[in-house]
């Protein structure tokens, strides 16, 4: 009976708890059990926040009993890439074995907004040290091990949110939060098979997260549905003084009914073309069955060095985000061997170039504004390929050095992406499709979504030996 | 830009990571080290091609700063 509510949308379990049909303490027992034997066969998880959790699992019961329901996350655990800011003693790794025993007095401000939701910490969750600040070209590049997609064990779930996507696809958590500069949360959703959103950079505040990239930083959850990425954004998003990027535009998520409507999508010129044969396979059939709802063509955006412009702006930040700690010595400590010295080579970005890649940057943002001005979203694969091999060297596997635009253009303009799942490989490994809109438009890619998970049914596939008896 | 002073520029680059952090790295990281400043200096050409008149601005804003707003 109790494993009955894994697999179950946030919107299903939040209605269950509010009927009390279900008590926050019976979930969160459900999953801190699951996150405590299932999550090391994953790598999943750093620390399980059990005594948080229960805590605020029995606070939750009480104000509900008594007639305090506070929404849909009200009961509701989850887990948080582990680059976020706890308070109470409980470690923030930063996925960095030197940081093991890093410990901050305050909490981010996503976690404060989930408290305040009624949500519950169940858990730390495993990441890519440094989220990939180091420069990392293979999957053995954490402390707690690689990160490993439930849907098969010899594959890699991330990165750089990896335990985020594998927690969320096992049934550890009903949802998490992770984290993207470039692909950190489109890429695990599409490996591990679950539903990520990226917001627009600013929607949600960073104040408590580890800093990689300033101006390229984003927060978001990975959930189950499409659906439920609207419930846990509404909850974290919004300004706050302690991150001056953060935008004052409000965001009240739209779940109204799609309905009828019929949407107006654009496909990137070459979208697909680096994709592997899966991928473009599962995609080509997601734009047949997105063709019911949707009137689709191709889009083409203007010749700039997209990646250029990224990998400067990332580069020189990051140079300075690390910069004590590559000084110090301390990277010398870190899981992947490039990782050691991987920070190096940046102190030769020159400052003009990061000047230069700003400057360009507001004229792809504008180039992006205004192809994407005619759609309610522009869609492409999530990423390349299915979840690579454990061993996997990228540096090899990389398809012809062809430039992944939608990643480099939504990344480098801050712009909203979801990552939902497209199908499977022959092998049985999970594809992704993302829908991508104009900055601020996350709930016309909700909707698209939405539109979307209703005519398929590849986000309510489970990893079968995770299913509930 | 020709081959040549690609090829001055990622020594003259590579010298600048060598001086600060050679003493770290062993020949086979040195040698990766110089593939990574081979694509950042790729990369500054890549920026570089693109031509900006003076007007156009970086997409970051200062804000002078005073407490209380």
């Amino acid at each position: 009976m109790p494993d009955s509510f894994v697999f179950m949308s946030i919107r299903d379990l939040g209605r269950l708890v509010r009927r009390r049909e279900v008590s926050p303490v019976q979930l969160a027992e459900v999953f801190l059990a699951r996150l405590e034997t299932l999550g090391p066969d994953y790598n999943a998880v750093v620390t399980v926040t059990r005594e948080r959790a229960m805590r605020q699992a029995r606070r939750a019961e009480r104000e509900i009993a008594s007639g305090r329901y506070r929404g849909p996350l009200h009961g509701i655990p989850y887990g948080v890439k582990d680059l976020l800011a706890t308070s109470d003693g409980i470690p923030t790794t930063w996925g960095a074995a030197p940081l093991r025993n890093q410990t901050f007095e305050y909490d981010a401000t996503v976690i404060l907004r989930l408290e305040a939701a009624g949500a519950l910490l169940a858990a730390k969750l495993a990441m890519v040290e440094l989220a990939g600040g180091g420069g990392y070209w293979q999957p053995h590049a954490s402390f707690t091990g690689p990160g490993i997609t439930p849907w098969d064990k010899t594959r890699w779930s991330g990165g750089s949110s990896t335990g985020s996507g594998a927690a969320t696809a096992a049934g550890l958590a009903p949802f998490a939060i992770g984290s993207e500069t470039m692909g950190s949360i489109m890429s695990p959703s599409s490996n591990c098979g679950v539903t990520g959103l990226r917001p627009t950079y600013g929607r949600v505040s960073r104040y408590g997260a580890m800093a990689l990239s300033w101006t390229m930083d984003k927060l978001g959850p990975l959930c189950l549905t499409a659906d439920d990425c609207g419930l846990v954004l509404e909850a974290i998003a919004g300004p706050d003084p302690r991150d001056p990027t953060t935008t004052g535009r409000a965001f009240s998520y739209d779940d109204s009914h799609v309905g009828s409507r019929r949407f107006r999508l654009g496909v990137p010129e070459n979208a697909a073309d680096h994709a592997d044969q899966a991928t473009r396979h599962n995609f080509d059939r997601a734009l047949e069955t997105l063709g019911e709802v949707s009137d689709i063509e191709q889009v083409r955006f203007s010749d700039l060095p997209h990646e250029a412009i990224n990998y400067t702006i990332l580069f020189a930040e990051a140079a300075s985000a690390f910069e004590e700690m590559v000084d110090s010595g301390m990277l010398a400590g870190l899981t992947a061997p490039e990782d050691r010295f991987g920070s190096y080579p940046r102190a030769a970005v020159l400052a003009k170039d990061y000047i230069k890649a700003m400057r360009l940057r507001r004229l792809m943002a504008e180039d992006a504004d205004r192809v994407m001005s005619r759609f309610d979203a522009l869609i492409g694969p999530s990423r390349a390929g299915v979840a690579p091999p454990l061993d996997q060297d990228f540096r090899r596997a990389a398809r012809g050095g062809r430039t992944d635009v939608m990643l480099a253009v939504g990344n480098g303009a801050g712009l909203p992406a979801i990552s939902a799942p497209s199908g499977f490989s022959p092998e049985g490994l999970p594809t992704g499709i993302q829908f991508m809109g104009r900055a601020y438009e996350e709930n016309s890619v909700l909707a698209v979504a939405r539109a979307y998970q209703s005519l398929t049914d590849w986000h309510e596939r489970h990893p079968p030996d995770l299913l509930p008896a | 830009m020709n081959d040549e002073a690609t090829q001055r520029e990622v020594d003259e680059r590579l010298g600048v990571v060598k001086g600060l952090y050679g003493d770290r790295m062993d020949d086979g990281q040195l040698e990766e080290a110089r593939k990574a400043v081979e694509s950042i200096v790729a990369a500054s050409q890549a920026l570089r091609a693109v031509k900006l008149d003076n007007r156009h601005e970086p997409f970051t804003v200062f804000t002078p700063y005073r407490e209380g707003g």
